[in-house]
């Protein structure tokens, strides 16, 4: 079905009740006077522009890309097809795709062939490891390659140079998801499923707004809220989104205040006794502490710091208390704020003291943000070791060791993996000489961007890019690698429930641009790297093999790929574990209530929740000696940066429906570029008038660390509180006031102790109306 | 009157690292993880000094309850210094020093945390010593 979707973002209805097939309904777009007919071929794949994981076909005539299709027997998303996916598709032929590598010659980009660009970056890394260290190179990776790039970039970094830096961009969407798994499972892991939306009676979503960074899966939300006993909502938000207007309970805290909010949650279910405390003995530790912690936390404190009623907190608790089968969904609202591992916890807390877990409608999904996030933390391109093993555990260091054919000294253990705030910290302070950035954007989505544009532009920093499109952070770069994009190369794709797709290539890359794999392993091949038998290293050569390597890596972890294959992903997208007791994979863990929980096996031994100190092995086989589920807790701390006389305002980013990231695809795409083509700011009516602006005024956002510049936009939104979405940065702007467009100008270098995830939710601003522009 | 004798020193001891913890963190302004940990835990230990304060009226000691929420009147150039040395990598070394001073100086304040609010606060994730001082260990590592 042909729809407007930047109307119409959620098309229509498809109602259905509990515990039925959510409808079919498929999507498609082609270009203009182009019919199915038309098409050469359809070319399966999966959707790369949010975390959902919808399953599409890429249509392709005469050797490119010309439209797309949803597919109807996808687990996912049963047809449908979100706006950016509709469109974006088109950001593949953008005629200024980077084609060619460019090195930095007289302080300028030039062309150059791939031979003198990778023998520069080999040239580079051999002198750095012979003068500094492998701790002198770096790498910054995504969460929108493909699993094979990332277990091969895993592999080189952690295997053939040793260093402990290598971080995903996933750092600063999915390391919270990541961080509260571990601390509540002991290993990451998606313990729900999308299909718990079909069954659920209460779906609660904490700073999840779901209507705009997952479309599809809100269309499930809104097919069953639209058929027979449909489910109740609770939202937590400080904005007033489609959630929140759909939800039958809306709770919107001050940012900086979802931990006391949470606690006083989990302090009314307990004091109400709605705990399954059979669940509770049998499967997990650590609840007369919990009780103990939230007892200080009566729903009358919780009101005062988040300044909700506490009568609302009450409402909330109740139908959470009465849930029959509660499905708890978090992402940014709660991941990229202060305290976000703590506050992400207690919503696994209330699934666990509810007893509601493993069973369909009983689950808790703990979101992402980008199409294979999921697949850089299971990879252990994020700050983790390959195939979640626990990097304070020698056993597994040595089993990783083993499986490479490296020595175990070879691979860095010493402390945890290093996160990317603290690689660009390194690079700041000079010990890091060599930044190899792939598939992401820094320049313009980290925060406190003045600070990482000097990082970036330091000469003794060589800064290797490797991207689809020259973006701001290229532009900064000694040597840019042209890169394959999506549909241009083959791999495997897994979404934020365990979903695996494979994603083939539909169309050649243009000019000389080649797969990010291709790209690593010739640098592997450059630099000689070797195996402990003298083999070359890693010894794979293409994305199947990459693939087939990378099942043996999973093999008897949490995350097994063993009973895939690329033959057998043709046929359907499966959700891992998938191994010869499962071949078609696990809709749910946890559904015996056994976790992957054993000192022995655990990926983690959990982390202080106040200060982030890391626990050892005998901390952790104390507490929890036969690995069942942690109800882990802390008290609320106020954020480092709050509101004052001279900057009132808390300020949030985030994301709208119409644009990913920083644009670098979405804004070269007509229909999304023009559905959202400024910067804006969302306050509410009484602070605008305050302040003397009305609709489309610009307003000027200052913080200790810059300036915005923003239209204003007056929508449903908490007074005291500012919302500036990340997307935009400087390509296609001729800016001439200096850099008042992106964001995170304003932004605070701060991040969750636990997670390492920057804070985008708390920071402190003044507004003002900006001179003569009525 | 032993214990008496025990309150004053931890109290002695327990000022101390407050102060220690705000210098660290003025010296390592440029080290957002060390500068903003290091404050967490100063709260902490100051909140420390007033249980103990408040554990040392019965015995008849009088304990200042409050300490300063500065490292001292050079808290501004230790934050400047840091600042103009953020670029440059020897303040690693410094903090590695400081560090290792900070882990013993908190062994010296141990039973202090939880034992005197065993009942009402007893989640070690928040008051526990030992577990405090691991929040010194993930930084040695560069
Ligand atoms: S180990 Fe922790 S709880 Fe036990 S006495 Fe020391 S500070 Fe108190």
């Amino acid at each position: 079905m042909r729809r407007d979707a930047i109307a119409d973002p959620w098309g229509a209805r498809t109602p259905y009740g509990p515990g039925q097939s959510w409808p079919v309904r498929v999507d498609s777009q082609l270009a203009d006077g182009l019919t199915e007919d038309d098409v050469d071929r359809w070319v399966p794949t999966a959707a790369v522009l949010h975390s959902n994981g919808d399953g599409l076909e890429l249509a392709v005539k005469d050797g490119r890309l010309v439209g797309v299709r949803g597919r109807a027997a996808d687990r996912v998303n049963h047809g449908r097809v979100d706006p950016k996916d509709l469109y974006g598709w088109q950001a593949n032929a953008s005629p200024d795709r980077l084609t060619t590598p460019l090195v930095r010659r007289d302080g300028r980009l030039v062309e150059a062939s791939w031979d003198e660009a990778m023998g520069l970056v080999a040239g580079r890394s051999r002198a750095l490891l012979d003068e500094r260290g492998p701790s002198s190179i770096g790498f910054y990776t995504s969460g929108q390659l493909f699993c094979e790039e990332y277990y091969t970039l895993a592999a080189i970094a952690h295997g053939a140079i040793g260093t402990n830096h290598l971080d995903g961009n996933t750092r600063l969407c999915t390391a919270t998801a990541a961080a509260a798994l571990k601390e509540t499972f002991g290993c990451d892991g998606q313990p729900g499923s999308y299909t718990d939306v079909d069954h659920a009676d209460v779906i609660a979503l904490y700073g999840h707004n779901v209507a705009e960074t997952q479309s599809v899966l809100w269309s499930r939300m809104l097919d069953r809220l639209a058929g027979p006993n449909p489910p109740s909502l609770l939202c937590v938000d400080p904005r007033d989104t489609p959630v929140a207007r759909a939800a039958t309970v809306h709770l919107a805290p001050l940012p900086g205040t979802n931990l006391a909010l949470m606690n006083a949650l989990l302090h009314e279910i307990i004091a109400r006794d709605w705990v399954d405390h059979d669940y509770l003995d049998r499967c997990t530790v650590g609840f007369d502490q919990l009780a103990a912690l939230v007892a200080d936390y009566p729903p009358e404190r919780a009101a005062e710091i988040c300044r909700i009623p506490a009568a609302r907190i009450r409402e909330a608790a109740a139908l959470l208390g009465g849930a029959q089968r509660l499905l708890s969904t978090v992402l940014q609202g709660f991941y990229q704020a202060h305290q976000a591992t703590a506050a992400a916890v207690q919503v696994n807390n209330i699934n666990l003291v509810r007893g509601m877990l493993g069973r369909p409608g009983r689950g808790v999904l703990q979101m992402n943000g980008q199409p294979t996030a999921e697949n850089t933390r299971e990879c252990g391109a994020d700050g983790d070791l390959t195939g979640f093993r626990n990097w304070a555990n020698d056993a597994h260091v040595t089993e990783l060791a083993d499986l490479w054919n490296l020595e175990v000294k070879q691979i860095p253990h010493y402390a945890p993996p290093t996160h990317a705030m603290q690689i660009f910290r390194y690079a700041e302070n000079g010990s890091l000489r060599l930044l190899w950035v792939s598939a992401t954007n820094p320049a313009v989505s980290l925060p406190d961007l003045a600070r990482i544009r000097s990082i970036l532009s330091q000469d003794r920093l060589f800064l290797v890019v490797q991207d689809v499109f020259l973006t701001e952070t290229a532009e900064l770069a000694d040597v840019v690698l042209p890169a394959a994009m999506w549909g241009e190369k083959t791999g495997g794709f897994t979404n934020a429930d365990r979903t695996v797709h494979l994603s083939e290539k539909a169309v050649d890359p243009p000019g000389q641009a080649r797969p990010d794999l291709d790209i690593f392993l010739d640098y592997a091949r450059r630099m000689d790297f070797r195996d402990r038998d003298g083999q070359p290293f890693p010894p794979w050569h293409d994305a199947e093999t990459a693939f087939e390597a990378w099942k043996r890596a999973s093999a008897g972890r949490p995350c097994d790929y063993t009973g895939l294959s690329y033959g057998k992903l043709r046929q359907r997208a499966i959700q891992w574990p998938c191994d010869a007791e499962h071949p078609d994979g696990t809709e749910r863990l946890y559904v015996d209530g056994k976790f992957f929980a054993r000192p022995g096996y655990c990926e983690d031994y959990g982390r202080d929740l106040v200060t982030g100190g890391p626990a050892d092995q005998n901390e952790y086989r104390a507490v929890n000696p036969d690995g069942k589920a942690m109800l882990k807790a802390a008290e609320y701390l106020p954020p480092r940066e709050m509101p004052s006389a001279e900057h009132p305002f808390a300020l949030i980013t985030g994301r709208t429906i119409y644009q990913f990231h920083t644009r670098t695809k979405t804004g070269r795409v007509p229909e999304l570029r023009d559905a959202a083509p400024e910067v804006w700011v969302e306050m509410s009516e009484q602070d605008a008038k305050a302040h003397d602006l009305s609709e489309g005024d610009l307003a000027e956002i200052t913080t200790p660390r810059g300036a915005v510049r923003a239209r204003v936009r007056i929508r449903g939104i908490r007074d005291g509180v500012l919302f500036l979405p990340f997307h935009y940065g400087y390509w296609g702007t001729d800016d001439p006031s200096g850099r008042h467009r992106a964001a995170n100008e304003l932004t605070i270098t701060d991040w969750d102790p636990v997670s390492k995830q920057p804070l985008f939710k708390t920071a402190a601003a003044a507004m003002r109306r900006a001179e003569g522009t009525r | 009157m032993k214990i008496a004798l025990a309150l004053r020193e931890l109290h002695r001891a327990e000022k101390a690292l407050v102060r220690d913890l705000l210098k660290m963190s003025d010296r390592h302004h440029a080290e957002p993880e060390i500068h903003h940990v290091a404050r967490d835990l100063a709260r902490w230990s100051r909140d420390h000094v007033r249980a103990l304060a408040d554990a040392g009226r019965p015995y008849g000691l009088e304990l200042g309850a409050e300490v300063a929420e500065r490292s001292g009147p050079l808290a501004p150039v230790r934050t400047a210094v840091s600042e103009l040395l953020s670029t440059r990598p020897e303040p690693g070394v410094l903090l590695l020093a400081d560090l290792r001073r900070l882990h013993r100086a908190c062994a010296g304040c141990r039973w202090t945390g939880n034992c005197w609010r065993r009942e009402r606060r007893p989640s070690r994730t928040t008051t526990c010593w030992p577990w405090r001082a691991a929040a010194t260990r993930t930084h040695c590592a560069s």
